[in-house]
């Protein structure tokens, strides 16, 4: 029974284990950013209330900008690089990259339109935005996001929050 | 009398040499699947996998509700075979006086070594204080106390209940090319049986 257990508890590891493969080329970096150099993406200050001084920290306005500049140009690795160590821990490349092209990764990001500033505590902010993009149909459409962002060591990290996908990081 | 005795003694004899030879010929038969099973399907560095192991693997998985695709039958049980190596060269094999000093393991010992190797390579692995802390900081809504030691095991092993099967996957595919692992047959693609 107890030899059972354990054989129980290895084969879920194991198909844990086995449910994260992706095709090592979609691990190539080489897959994930070849496109050409393009400026980077505008943000816009939606309300009044929102301007370049609502950054608490030059380094968040930094990190911010170039996160969403890297997911126009479709660098999903300069993304992952990004996110927070934590979750790069928890999460490998493979899957990250698979959740980002089932949420819209395949739509082309105009601009990037900040409506809202939260801080959550000195370390954590949600800055909610839409996003302008661009479908390959060529329809233009906004879409919703609240993005959290994190400092941790003296820099400020994106965190991805989406218990369907990675209830493990919650 | 004599004459006729051994007539009959010849007849005995011959049909004896023909329920002989059928025998013989029911084992060479039944001979040929077990051969089958006793076929190396992978081999490596100082080892060989049979199908005769593989299918002792999946015969003890099944006793239990789970079935799987003989494709991951065979990998899983390469993975076992594997890793018990590891065990061993690390002497995870050697403190409970269960070590066998020769030969092949019987599955439940593998088992049992392949946990330990597993095990130990989670244990081993060092979460970073970065990891750590951006955890705690990303979490405001659930993370209300002071991140003192007792927090950051937690988190630690939170990160790292995350982060096995990932390490195990790794693992392994670091330990086929260092026992220089080559498939020879291949478990045929397919669903679960």
């Amino acid at each position: 029974m107890r030899l059972y257990a354990a054989m129980t508890g290895l084969l879920v590891l194991l198909v844990a284990a086995g449910a994260g493969v992706v095709p090592a080329a979609a691990e190539s970096p080489e897959n994930a950013s070849q496109v050409k150099p393009q400026p980077d993406v505008p943000l816009i200050y939606a309300q009044e209330l929102l301007d370049e001084k609502i950054w608490p920290e030059a380094k968040l306005r930094q990190a911010f900008s170039r996160y969403w500049t890297l997911r126009q140009k479709g660098d999903l690795e300069g993304m992952f690089a990004l996110e927070a160590p934590y979750f790069r821990e928890m999460v490998p490349f493979g899957r990250y990259r698979n959740y980002l092209l089932m949420q819209g990764g395949n739509t082309k990001i105009q601009e990037v339109v900040l409506v809202h500033f939260a801080k959550k505590s000195p370390y954590c902010y949600d800055i909610g935005t839409y996003l302008e993009v661009v479908d390959p149909a060529g329809k233009r459409r906004k879409i919703t996001v609240i993005d959290r962002w994190v400092q941790a060591g003296g820099e400020w990290y994106h965190v991805v929050r989406n218990p369907m996908f990675f209830p493990e990081t919650g | 009398m004599s004459r006729n005795f051994t007539k009959v003694s010849q007849a005995i004899r011959q049909r004896t040499i023909c329920g002989l030879f059928v025998i013989c010929a029911g084992l060479a038969f039944l001979a040929g699947p077990g051969e089958a099973r006793g076929t190396v399907v992978a081999e490596g560095d100082g080892f060989k996998l049979t199908q005769a192991e593989v299918e002792e693997f999946q015969r003890f998985v099944e006793r239990g509700p789970f079935k799987s695709s003989e494709k991951e039958y065979q990998r899983v049980a390469l993975q076992v075979k594997l890793f018990v190596l590891e065990a061993k060269a690390l002497g995870l094999d050697s403190d409970d006086g269960m070590s066998v000093a020769s030969g092949e393991e019987p599955l439940p010992r593998q088992i049992e070594l392949f946990n330990r190797y597993a095990k130990k390579l989670v244990s081993d692995y060092e979460v970073s204080d970065l990891a750590i802390e951006s955890f705690y900081r990303a979490h405001p809504e659930t993370m209300t106390g002071p991140l003192d030691d007792a927090l950051k095991e937690e988190i630690r092993n939170k990160i790292l209940r995350a982060k096995a099967p990932h390490l195990l996957r790794e693992t392994f595919k670091r330990l086929k090319e260092k026992y220089h692992v080559r498939v020879l047959i291949p478990a045929p693609e397919g669903g679960v049986q």
